[in-house]
């Protein structure tokens, strides 16, 4: 393996630390109130406080450094020549998200992966322009996290990675699953290019964090718990590109029952408000 | 490689199946239909009323509140907000609530809106199975970045067309803030008013904010 030992180490030791300090601060079930015990089920987040110690240390990494690092970047390079690079980026995600369309059963969506790679790759320069978007072939992203939830698998309960931020059981397997299944990375792996490795992440995580400008500062702005909404968010969009976009049926938002009735709400006794989905 | 064109060729084939629409299911039923107009009516106008608003922000603001009591049910979005702890709530404690709540969505979203002045929304399609709810989708076309897809939960509560609940890329407004407010309301052990409280507080930081 071309994972250095080092970094093993590193790794090894990291995780020990890690899981005493989510040890030491595991969240108490609620016991006596079903109705809270429900809500804490389907938030799913057992060890909460050790969750929220690693997010004010993300929050704190990102004040320190990322946004610092992305702020220079925003004032370096104009919207053009960072949305060139988002699209470069994107398209060398081009294996990784053909294996998963594949793995999902869905052809006719790698179907669409495989054209947009040859025209953007051609057409587009290799890949700095995205002319296979106005040919019909919208961008789409897949990940295994996404293929095992194809697949059956749930979520598992939720958590907080240092440095990566939200994540699952599932979508924390499906990262690593994803780094693996990367041509890239089996290339680089073997020429011993660390460089490479290196060089793409860290320019994928400030693409990221660039992506995410806007919607990080107005949501924090506007939240009285960032974490929580976080945590909401974080679910959603997940259970969305699951479904590809199409979980919303005509499903009637979380806290409507079946026969929901909209009646003036003082009449109403809040028949249908137990069956909160969070 | 073979599996590539093969999927190249199932593509052209299944873009034909794909690309002629399903929706004609819906097309007949007339309350999705009357939604649908809603959320078109409210785009156009709210592009018209907040367009080059160059008004002092307190007259922005009313004519926000308008906006808003308008075409929400802010009284229900404030209820599923609340989730299990409405039932819970003393009258008082609801109605400060409720007043703080509709507060709180104005110093938010009165922004947002604004944004639509230089954005256009496409509303696509509407789809509803029963003649209480319905499902209107659009997205919003922006200049340079890709369009965004947002989803709008219509209701029909007095006899008038009311949005219930907003969609953007997956992410229910209604849902997030139920989650937050629930997470606010058990860090405050287990009291509503200690939600007024935090609503309040950011209300006044993001008015704050804005001068």
């Amino acid at each position: 393996m071309w994972v250095d030992k080092g970094f093993k180490r590193w790794a090894r030791i990291s995780v020990l630390v890690l899981s005493m300090f989510v040890l030491a601060n595991c969240a108490s079930a609620p016991e006596n109130d079903p109705e809270a015990l429900a809500e804490y089920n389907t938030i799913n987040d057992p060890v909460e406080p050790a969750n929220r110690g690693i997010f004010e240390f993300n929050m704190f990494l990102d004040r320190a450094l990322f946004r610092p690092v992305t702020a220079l970047y925003r004032t370096i390079a104009p919207e053009t020549l960072r949305e060139f690079i988002h699209n470069f980026l994107q398209n060398l995600r081009t294996p990784v998200i053909l294996a998963n369309d594949l793995l999902q059963g869905e052809p006719s969506r790698g179907g669409t992966t495989t054209m947009r790679f040859l025209i953007n790759s051609t057409i587009g320069v290799v890949g700095f322009g995205d002319p296979a978007t106005s040919m019909g072939f919208e961008q789409h992203d897949e990940d295994f996290g996404q293929t095992l939830a194809v697949w059956g698998a749930g979520e598992g309960p939720y958590f907080m990675i240092p440095i990566f931020g939200p994540s699952n059981p599932r979508d924390a397997v499906g990262k690593v699953v994803d780094f693996f299944l990367d041509p890239i990375n089996w290339w680089a792996g073997k020429e011993g290019l660390d460089s490479v490795l290196w060089g793409r992440t860290v320019m994928s995580g400030i693409d990221t964090r660039d992506q995410l400008w806007d919607v990080l500062d107005d949501l924090e702005k506007s939240s009285i718990d960032f974490y929580a909404s976080i945590r909401s968010l974080y679910r959603q969009r997940r259970n969305d590109e699951i479904t590809n976009g199409e979980s919303l049926d005509d499903k009637p938002p979380p806290g409507f029952s079946g026969d929901f009735e909209i009646a003036d709400p003082d009449q109403d006794p809040d028949q249908d408000l137990s069956q909160t989905k969070l | 490689m073979r599996i590539t064109r093969g999927a190249i060729s199932l593509t052209v084939f299944l873009f034909f199946i794909v690309s002629t629409p399903g929706l004609s299911q819906a097309a007949g039923d007339e309350f999705a239909d009357g939604a649908h107009q809603f959320i078109q009516t409210l785009a156009d106008r709210a592009v018209n009323s907040l367009a080059g608003d160059k008004n002092s922000s307190a007259e922005q603001q009313k004519r926000f509140r308008k906006l808003l009591n308008d075409n929400f049910d802010v009284r229900l979005l404030g209820k599923w907000a609340l989730g299990r702890h409405w039932r819970k709530a003393t009258k008082i404690e609801r109605a400060e609530y409720l007043a703080q709540f509709e507060e709180f969505l104005i110093a938010t979203y009165s922004k947002r809106f604004r944004q639509l002045t230089t954005e256009k929304i496409n509303v696509a399609s509407a789809t509803s199975r029963s003649s209480r709810l319905a499902i209107v989708h659009s997205r919003l076309m922006r200049e340079s970045n890709k369009p965004v897809r947002i989803d709008w939960r219509v209701a029909y509560p007095r006899g008038k067309y009311k949005i219930v609940d907003i969609i953007v890329e997956g992410i229910s407004m209604l849902q997030t803030q139920r989650s937050e407010f629930g997470s606010v309301i058990r860090q405050n052990g287990g009291k509503v008013s200690g939600l007024t409280a935090a609503l309040h507080d950011k209300t006044e930081s993001l008015k704050k904010r804005r001068k």
